[in-house]
């Protein structure tokens, strides 16, 4: 094993320590929640990184993975990973529907539609009280049990990061694989990639399900987590959040999504500072912007420059980049 | 019924002209930036909060104070573009880095204006006439601002297409617009035209921010997506290259929203621009912006 | 035997008729010139056999199917490749990668051989990645593999082009100008890769502006005017075609 992966090991194992050197409540929920945001962004570091395709919309797809399972273990009294597949199910139908606009638009107006598409979601949730509970929100969502007991959130924790992993592992075969190389084809240049023979529409049938799918398993997940679902959890404003975290960790980079989930997630809440609360979304909002117009390769390039200096590793001479 | 679908009409055709100016903002941005500025639509809301200001707070004269909330908001375009869009280019960030970084831009200004004026809805005076009483003229009540945004809108679009045609900048501007690299060869300073494409547009949303006041009070709803949607699903009908139709697609959702809540929940009023929007796009021809 | 056949194809665009009922051959195992002034409809015609632009009406019929309406990766599976006026590259992919991801199509493997990596999937992946290279060896540039394109001569990147066309392994091979804007070096280099296509057995359809490139390849002939067949025959035939000559003089006293 080479000094590289020796020190990526070094700070994933500090990180899975975090919730066993602090047990402020609070710290690791968010931690939870962190994770479940890296999960989306890294369905939207292949959407659009590696893919070329844009998505202003995926709270849709979070919400809809978090009412799926909510309302299917609730209604049904199944066990929570009967409700997780049923909304990566749900969300997979769906994400395919999504797709469809994306063989004839890119760029600005394929956001404007997933942004409609998007506010259409949350309009419904809203609406469809009957099954959502409108804006009272969704209460009683069972949590995850292991042995008879609710997990604690540090079990949680764990959970949702094996989740991630899973995920990362996903995408980086695929990414690596003639698939990821199609996915390229397709972002850098739709036509020319047909005419190598490449089914683009497949390939963002394929891609766009994927990352719907990521966000429909956070989603669920999230649902039995808080056990208490409201709408505003997924306005229009997340689902632009989401596409931040993937721009800040890195959109063309493996562990954009995973750094970018954890550091959106993670700066609001260091500037959460007491007696400044009001000031505080506004911090973070700057904080975001600047790191956007600063690095809009991201943090992951970074990251992996500082590692690889630790290391020793020239970044001239080194061994070819995956990207 | 007739009576009310004249007042819906009148009313329609007023806000509709409104989400028209504000896509004809994006057109206008759009034709000599090639980008989609997400907090376009907080121009709208600092425009609103900063001429309540100079009209409510410190008493200044309507006009007065509505003129110089323009102004401020065109130089708020120009920090932008000095701070935003310029930084971005030079590390050359795409797209999506402008979608991105504008977006916390608004963001952040809502949250500004939650800072420096709280976040409660706050009435606009009535400039425009008391809504209680509205122009009868038969059994058709009209409200008196669906006159002056008429009003407004007719001489705001008789200026600018005299400052298209007649003046240099004007003339200057679109040829820009058309054709970027054809203009630098003319000897036009591209970079002074695109200062003042951020200026015009943030200018003019303010302006629409302002006359929408009294329906939607000085409120950070006038910062929100929804309202910013509809203005950029008024450019779409106008193609993105054609500022009067964007404002014709703008009088095409206020009416259409109008005659859905006559019909039908008025929750689905919001509903009705995002399918016209997606129908809109995925039914027209192939077009690649 | 014609590989390829159109029937009355024809295009609008608005008011203008780009291709005009245009009915001809491509012999198979032939080089076949496509030639006439500019805008007489020669890209399109392009555009029109590999599927990039729907025809007006019309028909084209490869290896004796209609291919009419095929979406463009289809028309490439069947085995026609092309490549473009204006080149189009992969620009943030290298160069191997350019050729090896129109290799896609030969794949068997699935999602499933690439998430759990099976053996399927990497030997296919060897073979496929061998094959780019010998590719990118045949019009020289192995040399460059890793190199991104924006970093290659422009005559390189129109070999790298050609090679990208050749790894679906085409029968046909649409090529439209791909001597444009090339110095003389890379003028003979191109000339000689066309050569050696047939010898590979692989039909071509050649649009080109030189007239020697021209005459020094092609066996048969087709020339576009408006849109419209406007002669045919072998180069020698043609260069003494009164109408032809008329066209081209015409054109350049415009
Ligand atoms: N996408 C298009 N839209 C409109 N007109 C087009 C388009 N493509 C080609 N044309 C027109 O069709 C005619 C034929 O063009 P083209 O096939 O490119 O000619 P050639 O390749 O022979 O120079 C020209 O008049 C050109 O302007
Ligand atoms: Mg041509």
């Amino acid at each position: 094993m080479n000094r590289k992966s020796v020190i990526m090991l070094v700070i994933l194992a500090a990180f899975l320590a975090i919730p066993l050197v602090d047990s402020n409540q609070y710290h690791i929920y968010m931690l939870d929640r962190a994770l479940l945001n890296a999960m989306i962004a890294s369905g939207l570091v292949a959407l659009t990184g590696l893919a070329g395709q844009m998505s202003l919309g995926h709270a849709a797809f979070y919400g809809i993975g978090a009412y799926a399972s909510a309302i299917v273990t609730k209604t049904f009294g199944v066990p929570v990973i009967v409700g997780v597949i049923s909304a990566a199910v749900l969300c997979l139908v769906i994400g395919m529907l999504l797709s469809i606009p994306s063989f004839k638009l890119s760029g600005f107006y394929l956001s404007l539609v997933t942004i409609s598409f998007g506010n259409i979601v949350w309009t419904v949730i809203v609406n469809w009280y009957s099954l959502t509970g409108g804006s009272l929100g969704l209460l009683g969502i069972q949590p995850i049990r292991i042995a008879g007991r609710a997990i604690t959130r540090t079990e949680f924790f764990y959970l949702a990061a094996a989740v991630l992993a899973l995920i990362y592992f996903v995408t980086t075969r695929m990414a690596r694989s003639y698939i990821g190389r199609g996915l390229r084809a397709v972002r850098d240049d739709e036509m020319a990639a047909e005419t190598a023979g490449i089914d683009t529409k497949r390939l963002k049938l394929l891609v766009f399900s994927l990352s719907a799918i990521y966000a429909g398993i956070a989603g669920a997940l999230y649902a039995h987590l808080s056990t208490f679902l409201s709408p505003e959890s997924f306005v229009q404003a997340e689902s632009a959040n989401f596409v931040a975290m993937s721009v800040v960790g890195g959109i063309r980079h493996m562990l954009g999504g995973t750094i970018g989930g954890l550091a959106v997630t993670m700066i609001p809440e260091m500037l959460r500072v007491k007696g400044w609360e009001i000031y505080y979304l506004m911090g973070s909002s700057l904080a975001i912007l600047v790191l956007v117009i600063m690095l809009p390769n991201g943090l992951a390039p970074s990251f992996e420059k500082f590692i690889d200096r630790l290391a020793g590793i020239d970044r001239k001479s080194g061994k070819r980049q995956v990207k | 019924m007739l009576s009310i679908w004249i007042q819906n009409a009148v009313s329609g055709v007023a806000i509709g002209l409104l989400y028209g100016l504000i896509g004809l903002g994006v057109v206008l941005f759009f034709q000599t930036t090639n980008l989609l500025n997400f907090a376009h639509i907080s121009s709208a809301m600092l425009g609103a909060y900063l001429c309540y200001m100079f009209n409510v707070t410190l008493h200044l004269p309507f006009v007065l104070a509505m003129v110089l909330a323009i102004i401020l908001v065109a130089c708020y375009g120009l920090l932008l573009k000095r701070f935003v869009y310029e930084p971005l280019a030079k590390r050359e960030g795409g797209r999506l880095e402008f979608i991105i970084a504008t977006m916390m831009l608004s963001v952040f200004l809502l949250n500004a204006v939650i800072v420096l004026w709280g976040g409660v809805p706050k009435p606009f005076p009535n400039v425009f006439g008391d809504p209680a009483k509205p122009l009868i003229i038969g059994s058709v009540a009209i409200q008196t601002h669906s006159l002056w945004v008429l009003g407004y809108v007719t001489v705001f679009v008789i200026a600018l297409q005299s400052f298209f045609t007649k003046t240099m900048t004007g003339k200057s501007l679109r040829a820009v617009a058309q054709n970027q690299g054809a203009a630098r060869l003319m000897g036009i300073d591209v970079e002074k035209m695109l200062t003042i494409s951020f200026m015009l547009s943030t200018g003019i949303t303010a302006l629409a921010g302002i006359l929408l006041a009294p329906a939607y009070f000085v409120s950070l709803d006038l910062g929100g997506g929804i309202i910013g949607i509809k203005g950029f699903a008024a450019a779409v009908v106008g193609r993105m290259n054609k500022p009067y139709v964007a404002l014709l697609g703008g009088v095409l959702i206020g009416l259409a929203e109008n005659f859905v809540v006559l019909y039908a929940s008025s929750v689905y009023r919001d509903v009705i621009t995002f399918a016209f929007l997606i129908l809109f796009l995925v039914v027209r021809k192939k077009a690649e912006v | 035997m014609a590989i390829l056949k159109t029937e009355n194809l024809t295009r609008r665009f608005g008011g203008l008729v780009a291709v005009n009922n245009l009915s001809f051959e491509i012999p198979e195992g032939k080089i076949t010139g496509l030639i006439g002034p500019n805008g007489s409809g020669k890209s399109t015609t392009i555009n029109l056999i590999s599927g990039v632009l729907p025809a007006s009406s019309g028909n084209v019929e490869y290896m004796g199917k209609r291919i009419t309406g095929y979406a463009p990766h289809m028309v490439a599976r069947m085995g026609i490749s092309r490549t473009y006026q204006q080149i189009r590259l992969f620009e943030k992919m290298t160069v191997l990668e350019n050729v090896y991801v129109a290799r896609n199509l030969m794949y068997k493997s699935n999602l499933a051989d690439v998430l759990i990596g099976s053996k399927r999937l990497s030997s296919e992946d060897k073979a496929n990645e061998k094959k780019a290279m010998e590719l990118l060896e045949l019009v020289g540039l192995a040399d460059k593999a890793d190199e991104l394109p924006k970093n290659l001569p422009y005559g390189y990147r129109r070999f790298l082009e050609i090679a990208r066309a050749l790894a679906t392994e085409p029968k046909l091979l649409l090529l439209d100008e791909p001597a444009a804007g090339m110095n003389r070096d890379e003028f003979m280099e191109v000339m000689d890769l066309v050569r050696r296509l047939r010898a590979m057995d692989i039909s071509v359809l050649l649009v080109e502006h030189t007239m020697e490139f021209v005459e020094a390849v092609v066996d048969h002939v087709v020339v576009l005017n408006f849109g419209q067949k406007l002669a045919e025959g072998t180069f020698a035939q043609i260069e003494k075609d009164p109408q032809v000559i008329e066209a081209y003089l015409g054109k350049e006293e415009l």
